[in-house]
């Protein structure tokens, strides 16, 4: 049996298949916050599957990602260069809200007290300048252990030039007697930017002690070896997670944007925009040519960086439980703010009296007043329709066009988002598809393309446990990465050449011991016209020439201009791959779902000023044309008039007229 | 496609939002194809959408010194162009005619759709130099704008999609880093590309009355919210005065007075009364007068309204010509949007204290502390750094001063320090926090920085800066701010500029020969404290001791704390 387990905030997602019997079983169970073992565990039981039969475990967590938003990571002790301990907390000195007089900045990561300087200079060239001095280092690491640190971070200035200094910052803490975890920022990071640099370093051991925690409990539930979603839409075994947890951050949107590839690749597009909404935000990210894309640095909070290979995947707060409300100018906003769980949209009777995104769709007739999950979670129009009503009071309108505006709102921020995704990266949105999915998805997802030109919208099958089948869709990958700056020419010399060597050497000793499929290492490097500031990565296959045209192709791509100047190497890196494919056969097994016991019947959509057919998408064997709304157990498709959708390969693809 | 009607308000307010989305793509394309650190990193740059008759419909909150005339330098643009046709991308920085100071070029691209002119697109970005006479500007020692750097009077860089090679050769023979600033060049007219396509998506999907709509709902909501922000504010006349310390010639201090006047919805700003100009950088070119008069009143009042026409229309502002806040030419400017800015900011922010209570914080360092460095490494390739840093911000009703964080006219991200290291002649010796910089009080003044480097090349230093003698002022019984300096260690020893040269001024000065091996310090200094120390809670202040923002020693005289300095002792 292959697992894939996708543990949210709030739900646990889980696909098992059976290559053999050719068998695949989904469920979606409700967290119990006792530990990752028994959320496990009550996943196995629902879905009816023994843990013995299991051969294969991949999993995606959202752990790091809540440790480091709440900040509810251990207690960090941060050694640094002498005359450098508050680069942490001046951070970049940009404000979020620039005219904002009672802006508050982003607190620091690690109180002063806990940030100690040690002599000791290393140069931009990697030279000793200044040596190590042994006692002062005891010295500051008995005063960090006396105020109870769970964990040393250490991020020594220009480290990325040279690691010795921090590397014996290690071996002295380990001859004291020191058991504490060890984050170097050169295990971590070794790159130029001393800001980014320490945030990062200090943001993974954060993270280290509750994730050996995790990763130890885990272990215990299940016999096979687990593998977990990075940030990169990879997996990584546990003993990496356990060093290098902050490659966790985005693991679990990485599994979904994974997924929406898969889906892609079935319908046939080659270029896509994957988007799921939940209750509360919107995930997207950008597949272009069949890749998806890629970023080196994300922010976890305003103003703290985490440079780690990540999807270019980016978050708005816009879901289902949104809350609609008019701002100031008397513009109608959607919100950041959402009901949550609890009390949630005014529509599920559970107390919560705003208008939502949800009481919206519900107004408008696109979710069906029967409720959602199949009907398991009943919902109430009167509560929803005198929650619009409230707010269409202040704009003098209907509460129908209240909810109307709400709808059309919210999608412009989703498009908005998407707009600003796209350009960064050179990249037209009206050539690509949609892929929709998470609660809210499907709902949204014309309307969202009609905004940006976009022509053909993709549902995909298993919309509302898609991350968790990205996880089975996943490779084993790797990349160890570090700073070269040097000429363009030098990229063939004897001492990059090494530099490569190195780092595939890093690479595979961290990926441990493997199922023995084969391996393959690409190399990259991160180049930039000398002056610039901002690296374009590229692969550095080939001969120095081809290595510069795929450059300035790329660099044309982005920014629209080929410049023909002198060029450097900012970073290089490389990335050790091991393909998994038994576990993608799962994308074979996909099923349309199951029917109702009775036909749903048509319904008033607002949008459509008209009473349109609702079918259900199991019975869908033809294409239907729009105006429509298509159901499903978890959500609901509305196809527009002027468009069509077809069912293809248990996926569903809207063509817009 | 539709036959273009006016939109439902709703329909408007999606395209209002599309209008601020494509602001925020301009800054992006920006950001991705500049050259210097100075745009790339720094980010000091702001871009504008405008509509046909040059007046602002949106803009990003970038660099709010940038901000203000904008719409005048469009307009005059507007008034020397003659006809305008598809493909003409205008170029202009004259500080006289709508421009903050020569280093801001605006860059415009007037957009067409439907055979129509629909509007403007602009991009105001810092340039790394200008010519004049010191590298990178920041000359404290110019006695006119000749002096300062090349103008550009508002002209066409491109006609009809073609650049204009004699222009071209022009600029770039008038300023030192030409491939660099030929990049930052580039990537603002790439912005304005983005700007335009994305504009005629509008006509084509909405139509042209559509488009309008969408411009005029842009307006009105700016102005409904800065309505709805002014209405509670009474009807008064109130007066505040702040100062520039000196004209780096010995003479000061040099008033900046401001009479702000709110009636019948609207709000006057009257500087009467403030010095006349001075033969020295310090001078506010009226561009940035405007930008800190209209920024500030956001600011206190509702910092969330997106300036446009709706609010500068609102905003009405009378400066005496020939002064300190509206000079005439020649007067030297290149200092605009560093300390004078700042300084008409603070004025108009200490008048706005006595309207409405309790929501204008305590002073801030306030300074742009604009250095520049210039010279040959051994190896005789030029070099030129520009250095600007964040100091501590005052004290609010409710919580401390933010430390090194930018005033509220400027807003720019810190470079990286090993970038430095790899592309200049310089060291880093520290950056760090200054214990007991924030002035004390119930909320204490943010802590100011120390960023110091040790030069590994003979450097002409230029700068200028203001508040180096008397730092940020207290408000409510709250205490003054570590005030801003510029030192060098020599041999061990640390001397301020002022003392190691012989100056008549702390803070501006031009071309002065630091030494291979000086360490230069650059002190920015601490916000203000608001409220009495001796309100501040002690928890707080203990707190504050044992993360070394605050002394001891400083607790027992600031605050009059004695359990502290008796457990310390």
């Amino acid at each position: 049996l292959n697992l894939g387990v996708d543990t949210g905030g709030t739900f646990t997602d889980l696909v098992a298949y059976d290559p053999q019997l050719g068998k695949l079983v989904v469920s979606k169970e409700l967290n119990r916050g006792q530990g990752p073992r028994q959320d496990l565990a009550a996943a196995l039981e629902s879905a009816g599957i023994d843990r013995d039969d299991v051969q294969d475990f991949t999993h995606g967590t959202t752990k790091v990602t809540n440790l480091l938003i709440e900040r509810a990571g251990a207690k960090v002790g941060l050694l640094c260069t002498r005359g450098f301990r508050d680069v942490l907390e001046i951070q970049l000195s940009y404000r979020k809200r620039p005219f904002d007089l009672f802006y508050v900045k982003t607190p620091p990561l690690v109180p002063r007290h806990l940030r100690l300087e040690v002599g000791g200079r290393i140069d931009a060239k990697g030279r000793e300048t200044d040596p190590l001095d042994a006692s002062e280092v005891r010295r500051a690491i008995d005063e960090l252990v006396a105020n109870q640190i769970e964990v040393l971070a250490v991020a020594l200035y220009n480290s990325y030039a040279n690691p010795e200094h921090e590397r014996r910052i290690e071996k002295i803490a380990r001859d004291m007697g020191v058991t504490l975890p060890i984050t170097l920022s050169t295990s971590v990071v070794p790159r130029i930017g001393e800001y980014q640099r320490v945030s990062t370093t200090v943001l993974n051991a954060m993270a280290v002690p509750r994730m050996e925690e995790y990763v130890d409990d885990l272990n215990t539930a299940i016999r096979p070896p687990i593998l977990y979603m990075h940030s990169g839409a990879g997996v990584l075994p546990a003993a990496e997670v356990r060093i290098r947890p902050i490659y966790l951050a985005f693991s679990g949107p990485a599994a979904g944007a994974l997924a929406g590839r898969e889906v892609a690749r079935q319908v046939g597009f080659r270029n896509a925009i994957t988007m799921d909404i939940g209750g509360t935000s919107c995930d997207i990210c950008v597949i272009w040519n069949d890749e998806l894309r890629y970023r080196d640095e994300i922010e976890v909070d305003w103003g703290i960086p985490a440079r780690i290979q990540s999807l270019d995947l980016h978050t708005i707060g816009a879901g289902g439980g949104s809350i609609c409300w008019q701002d100031t100018g008397g513009a109608m906003r959607v919100g950041p703010r959402s009901a949550g769980a609890v009390p949630g949209p005014a529509c599920y009777g559970h107390g919560g009296a705003e208008p939502t995104v949800t009481d919206a769709n519900l107004v408008l007739g696109i979710i069906s007043p029967d409720g959602l999950l199949g009907g398991r979670l009943p919902l109430q129009t009167q509560a929803a329709l005198k929650a619009f009503e409230g707010l269409a009071a202040k704009f003098q309108v209907s509460a129908e066009d209240a909810a109307k505006g709400a709808y059309s709102i919210v999608n412009a921020n989703m498009a908005q988002a998407i707009r600003q995704v796209t350009v960064q990266k050179g990249i037209d949105p009206r050539l690509c598809a949609l892929i929709a999915f998470g609660g809210a998805g499907a709902q949204h997802a014309t309307a969202v393309a009609e905004q940006l030109g976009i022509t053909n919208v993709v549902i995909p099958a298993h919309g509302s446990v898609l991350s968790a089948m990205g996880l089975l869709s996943a490779d084993i990958s790797i990349t160890s990465v570090r700073t070269m700056l040097v000429p363009l020419e030098e990229l063939q010399s004897e001492r990059v050449q090494n530099v490569y060597r190195e780092l595939n050497e890093d690479a595979l000793r961290r990926l441990g011991t493997t199922n023995g499929s084969e391996m393959s290492a690409e190399r990259f490097v991160g180049l930039r016209y000398v002056g610039q500031s901002h690296m374009v990565p590229v692969n550095a296959a080939g001969d120095l020439q081809a290595v510069a045209e795929r450059f300035e192709n790329e660099h044309e791509r982005l920014f629209g201009t080929r410049l023909g100047d002198p060029i450097e190497v900012v970073d290089c890196w490389v990335t050790l791959t091991q393909l998994r494919p038994q576990s993608k056969q799962v994308w074979k097994l996909l099923s349309d779902g199951a029917s109702p016991a009775v036909a749903p019947r048509p319904r008033r959509l607002v949008l459509e000023d008209a009473e349109v057919p609702v079918f259900w998408r199991a019975d869908l064997k033809a294409a239907v044309q729009g105006p429509c709304l298509i159901e499903e157990t978890h959500s609901v498709t509305y196809v527009p008039s002027r468009a069509q959708a077809h069912p293809r390969r248990s996926h569903l693809v809207v063509e817009l007229g | 496609m539709n036959e273009g009607r006016e939109l439902d308000e709703f329909t408007a307010e999606v395209l209002r939002l599309y209008l601020v989305s494509t602001v925020r793509e301009m800054v992006v394309t920006t950001v991705r194809t500049a050259y210097s650190t100075c745009f790339a990193e720094g980010e000091d740059f702001t871009c504008g959408l405008f509509d046909a008759a040059g007046k602002m419909v949106a803009q990003d909150q970038g660099v709010a010194v940038h901000t203000g005339g904008l719409q005048d330098a469009v307009g005059h643009i507007i008034e020397m162009a003659g006809p305008i046709e598809e493909g003409d991308v205008f170029i202009h920085n004259d500080p006289y005619r709508g421009g903050t100071h020569q280093a801001d070029v605006l860059v415009c691209r007037p957009m067409f759709g439907q055979g129509e002119l629909l509007g403007f697109a602009a991009n105001r970005g810092h340039w790394s130099d200008i010519g004049g006479m010191a590298a990178g500007g920041w000359s404290g020692g110019a006695e006119d704008v000749i002096q300062e750097g090349l103008t550009i009077p508002a002209m066409r860089l491109m006609r009809r999609g073609v650049v204009d090679e004699d222009l071209r050769a022009l600029l770039l023979s008038n300023a030192r880093l030409p491939r660099q600033l030929w990049g930052d060049l580039q990537a603002q007219v790439a912005s304005t590309i983005v700007a335009e396509r994305r504009v005629q998506e509008v006509v084509e999907r909405y139509g042209l009355p559509g488009y309008r709509s969408a411009i005029e709902a842009a307006i009105s909501y700016s102005r409904k919210r800065f309505l709805a922000a002014l209405e509670p504010v009474s009807e008064a006349t109130v007066e505040a005065e702040d100062f520039m310390e000196d004209d780096g010639r010995g003479n000061g201090p040099l008033r900046i007075r401001v009479a702000l006047t709110k009636s019948h919805g609207r709000l006057v700003a009257d500087f009467a009364g403030s010095a006349m100009q001075a033969t020295a950088p310090i001078n506010c070119s009226f561009a940035c007068t405007k930008a800190a008069v209209i920024v500030s009143v956001l600011a206190v009042l509702d910092p969330q309204v997106p300036l446009n026409r709706g609010v500068i229309e609102l905003v009405e502002i009378h400066a005496p010509e020939a002064s300190l806040v509206n000079p005439s030419y020649p007067a030297p400017v290149f200092g605009s949007p560093g300390d004078p800015t700042h300084r008409v900011a603070e004025a108009v922010m200490r008048a706005l204290a006595k309207l409405v209570p309790g929501r204008v914080p305590a002073m801030s360092y306030a300074s742009g502390q604009n250095v520049t460095g210039a010279g040959k490494t051994a190896d005789g390739a030029e070099f030129l750094w520009y250095s600007y840093q964040a100091g501590g911000c005052g004290g609010r009703l409710g919580s401390d001063g933010n430390s090194a964080e930018w005033h509220v006219m400027a807003n720019c991200k810190n470079e990286s320090m090993e970038v430095w290291e790899t592309r200049y002649p310089v060291e880093f010796v520290r950056f760090a926090l200054i214990a007991d910089s924030g002035g004390a009080g119930r909320w204490r003044g943010g802590l100011g920085t120390e960023r110091s480097f040790r030069l590994l090349a003979d450097t002409r230093l230029s700068a200028t800066s203001d508040h180096h003698l008397v730092g940020a002022v207290g408000s409510d019984g709250g205490q003054g701010g570590l005030p801003n300096g510029f030192a060098v260690e020599r041999a061990g020893i640390r001397r301020s500029m002022q003392d190691l040269f012989n100056l008549p001024s702390p803070s501006k000065f031009s071309n002065l020969p630091l030494l291979q091996g000086d360490v230069f310090v650059s002190i920015q200094g601490g916000g203000a404290g608001y409220g009495l120390p001796s309100d501040r809670d002690p928890d707080g202040l203990l707190a504050d001791v044992n993360c070394g923002y605050i002394t001891p020693e400083a607790a027992a005289t600031d605050y009059g704390s004695r359990e502290l300095s008796r457990a310390t002792s």
